[in-house]
């Protein structure tokens, strides 16, 4: 039996004690070629001392004999690996463990000689990946952010290539320049180098190389960019008989004055070194490093093998809202433990062998196995959508409704390609996005049709302003007790030449996509403030209510547009109110609160419109300088009928009147539901019931009537 | 002769093994190695009328792959925190590897900013936000230039040592 364990010690190139006491042992097994080495001082018979031999082994030995005195649940405890420099200088490498055995404590410490050059190995490999990632990504953030300052400072394009191409000449980042229709302007040196190209004779065919490489690798990229949104990825490009290279790619919409895109710049980097590293460890190579999840190399290999499979499957394509403002707002820390804990909850609802990958920034892809119906996956999207973590975590963040948006698709119904199932997906994953109410839709052909349209009307909406399709329409609010006209809310409609008056529910939240909605905003402001002045000079003495995007409170030169334009038109600032959505106070409170602030510094009055929809918070409420809420035409609908609306509306208006504020009720229809506010002395009414909105010249003709 | 256990603790590739060797054998190297557990070295160094043999404790560094093994500390005279001044984020392992030191070791804690050869891309926010941390000394050191090196292990074994003197008449 000693024997028998004697040969197992041996074979597993271990050296074993059995403690005494006192800082004396027994040895049950001392027989290897290292020991004499690493425990040179050892005298000979039993007990012996094992202390003044290593440095480091005495540390440990003061720990296991405290560790061999307690009661504690643990039976083993390790040093951890250390390096021993013999006296021939070469080096050793060991582990010790102290182990609690019934009655007995025993000391084994084993050779790691082979161990350690493998564990060297992989994690040199991975420690050096991980610095050239750093330093990839430190130079290719630094000519982004050199790139975005510039383009904020400069018009001229040239200039900003030449000036960022200084900056990042010496670490061959190549930038190039397109126009909105990604012909290329201009391009630096670099990008010649990490195509292989000659710059006097392929001028502008990296550009095609990126795109249809895009087009290949990522089919939800046309989307993104629709959008007009920055976008980073990695593409792999092969040119034989070149060896492939990896390239991360950074894409940056560059916006005119007018807050319409009209360049794109690409920033490039050879990331071929970081994959080469990569390469060496496998599992470093399909694998994301910081959820730990397969990378989106992996889910597409992973979804080729399946459909070669032939069998039945569902690809989910989740997206976070509002991911970015996390980023932005709480820094990239927070971010990543959003991502992960998101990560951790889908990988959760799906079943072990199912496959969920971080595909993007703030991108998962999963591929559902054995699921064949649209009901049985619709029960794990239920589990995934539903973010158990998010209660509990960073208050600031819950505010922000983050949620999961999946576009499903299903193989082979939908496509039977990798870049058609993406894309798929993507489309769903785009109209879901659109649908506040909703987590998850499956991909259907009328959702590709949908969206095809709203591309098409998209680019019609970018030349609408240009060709002077928008038009003006005013619906008066009225003062309750006398059903006199107070004011009038400026409505904006778009005649379009084949699809007639298009409502502003339509094509406003595509403006703000675009960010046309900064012109058009003050285009509006600008003719509502030149209404304002016709109806001054005809006698009329109202106020008018201009609605604020959440995106034109980012853009600083709206206070001094809104002033000059004030004064362009010589009217009463105090006539002029703009009513803004609890949708922008959910985020950079402080910034909104400053813009809100000077403009009613100015004499500008403010009100939160659709109150009761979002973020309704009491607190926030207290500290803005408005005038005014608008309860939300939801309310008003069954609050002749519904008990819990008639509750909610007589509650906000008490609130309201509490905090000195001003409540206007819209999309009073009926009689009953105006008697009601009336009796509950709500103070403005808007609605259908009293005056639809109407075109500037009828308006005119209603109040002259009056 | 006093013995002092030293330990240096810090993110992957800050430079805590080549401020060793930098300390006890004079060298640099530009190749990284990335250190695996735990080594330690020895050396003298003289005062005036005493000597004191410093055990230098250099610990693999922590990150994804290794975490901070808090067991090391035991017993150490002091410890240093390294952090590397061109890569910004090392600061805040840095601070997170002291305070979780902090908690098992009394002992007086050195914040090194170490690679000051490089361009620095520490703010100046975050070099002011170390005053909050109660670091008995914060140095700015070279590895490959020596800058400073020397002096911090004297100025570690001078305090240590006087920590360790007994005490009465």
């Amino acid at each position: 039996m000693e024997n028998d364990l004697n040969q197992v010690l041996k074979s597993i190139d271990c050296i074993a004690f059995k403690f005494q006491g006192s800082g004396q042992f027994d040895t049950i097994f001392n027989d290897t070629e290292w020991s004499p080495k690493l425990l040179k001082n050892l005298l000979a018979g039993n007990p012996v001392s094992l202390y003044g031999n290593s440095l480091f082994l005495d540390d440990f030995l003061r720990d296991a004999e405290a560790f061999w005195q307690q009661t504690a649940s643990s039976n083993t405890l390790s040093s951890g690996v250390w390096t021993e420099q013999f006296d021939n200088g070469v080096l050793g490498h060991f582990e010790a463990q102290a182990i609690k055995a019934d009655r007995y404590q025993l000391l084994v410490i084993k050779n790691l000689a082979e161990q350690f050059d493998e564990k060297q190995k992989t994690l040199q490999v991975a420690r050096e990946m991980i610095l050239a990632n750093e330093n990839i990504l430190a130079r290719h953030d630094y000519a982004q952010e050199r790139v975005a300052s510039l383009v904020s400072e400069s018009d001229n394009l040239k200039s900003i290539l030449d000036s960022v191409s200084r900056a990042v000449d010496a670490i061959n980042t190549g930038i190039l320049i397109a126009d909105n229709e990604f012909n290329c302007l201009m391009e630096n040196p670099a990008v010649y180098n990490l195509f292989n190209l000659q710059a006097d004779k392929d001028n502008g065919k990296a550009l095609t190389i990126i795109l249809q490489l895009l087009d290949k690798q990522y089919p939800e990229f046309n989307r993104i960019i629709c959008s007009d949104q920055s976008w980073q990825g990695e593409l792999c490009w092969m040119q034989p008989p070149f060896s492939m290279k990896w390239l991360m790619l950074s894409i940056i919409p560059v916006k005119n004055s007018q807050d319409k895109l009209s360049q794109w710049i690409f920033i490039a980097t050879d990331i071929s070194r970081v994959k080469h590293l990569q390469q060496q460890n496998e599992k470093l190579t399909l694998i994301d490093n910081l959820t730990e999840l397969p990378n989106r190399q992996y889910f597409w290999n992973a979804l080729e093998s399946f459909i070669a499979r032939g069998m039945p499957f569902y690809v989910l394509y989740v997206d976070i809202t509002n991911f970015k403002i996390i980023n932005d707002e709480f820094g990239h820390n927070i971010g990543d433990e959003v991502l992960f804990l998101i990560s951790e909850q889908i990988k959760k609802s799906v079943k072990k062998d199912d496959i969920v990958a971080r595909i993007g920034g703030d991108e998962f892809g999963v591929i559902l196995q054995g699921v064949i119906t649209d009901s049985q996956c619709k029960k794990i999207l239920e589990r995934i959508t539903n973010l158990t973590f998010v209660p509990y975590f960073h208050q600031k963040i819950n505010n922000l409704n983050i949620a999961l948006k999946v576009g499903v698709a299903a193989y082979p119904q939908d496509g039977d390609s990798v870049e058609r199932l993406i894309k798929c997906t993507s489309i769903a994953a785009s109209y879901v996005k659109d649908a506040a109410e909703l987590p998850y839709a499956f991909y259907t052909e009328e959702m590709e049709l949908e969206s095809q349209r709203l591309l098409k009307l998209k680019k019609e909406l970018d030349n609408a302003l240009e060709y002077n399709q928008f038009e003006l329409y005013f619906q008066p609010i009225y003062f309750t007790p006398d059903k006199k006209v107070a004011k009038v809310e400026v409505l904006v409609r778009w005649n379009h030449p084949e699809l007639g008056l298009v409502m502003p529910g339509s094509f406003i939240p595509l403006a703000e996509e675009t960010g046309l909605i900064i012109p058009l905003g003050k285009w509006v402001i600008e003719h509502a403030c030149q209404a304002l002045g016709e109806l001054n000079y005809r006698g009329i003495d109202i106020g008018m209510a201009i609605n604020l995007s959440p995106r034109q409170l980012s853009d600083r030169t709206l206070g001094p547009f809104i002033e000059q334009t004030i004064q362009e038109f010589k009217i009463d600032a105090k006539k002029i109110e703009l009513e803004v959505t609890e949708g922008l106070l959910i985020y950079n409170f402080e910034t909104v609160l400053s813009q809100l602030q000077a403009l009613r510094a100015v004499g500008i009055s403010l009100s939160v419109d659709d109150f009761g929809t979002g973020y309704s918070s009491l607190s926030y409420l207290k500290r803005l300088p408005i005038n005014a809420l608008k309860i939300d035409r939801s309310f008003i609908m069954d609050i002749a009928n519904d008990a819990n609306d008639k509750a909610i509306v007589s509650a906000v208006i008490a609130m309201a009147h509490k905090l000195n504020l001003l409540v206007v009720a819209e999309g009073v229809e009926q009689q009953n539901q105006l008697q009601f506010l009336a009796d509950n002395h709500c103070d403005f009414i808007q609605g259908f019931l009293l005056c639809k909105p109407q075109p500037f010249e009828r308006l005119c003709l209603t109040l002259e009537q009056k | 002769m006093i013995s002092l256990k030293i330990c240096l603790i810090g993110g992957s590739a800050v430079g805590k093994t080549s401020l060793v060797r930098r300390f006890v054998d004079g060298i640099f190297s530009e190749k990284y190695l990335t250190t695996i557990g735990v080594k330690i070295d020895k050396k003298q160094i003289d005062f005036d009328e005493s000597a004191v043999q410093l055990l230098v404790w250099d610990i693999e560094g922590t990150d994804k792959f290794s975490g901070f093994n808090p067991r090391y500390l035991n017993g150490a005279a002091a410890y240093i925190v390294v952090l590397d001044q061109s890569r910004p984020d090392t600061l805040e392992d840095a601070i997170s590897l002291y305070q979780q030191a902090k908690v098992v070791s009394q002992s007086p804690a050195y914040l090194v900013i170490n690679k000051s050869d490089l361009p620095s891309k520490l703010t100046q926010i975050q070099l002011d936000s170390l005053a909050d941390f109660e670091f008995s000394h914060v140095i700015t050191t070279s590895a490959k230039a020596g800058d400073n090196v020397e002096k911090l292990f004297e100025l570690i074994a001078k305090q240590a040592s006087m920590e360790c003197e007994p005490n009465g008449e």
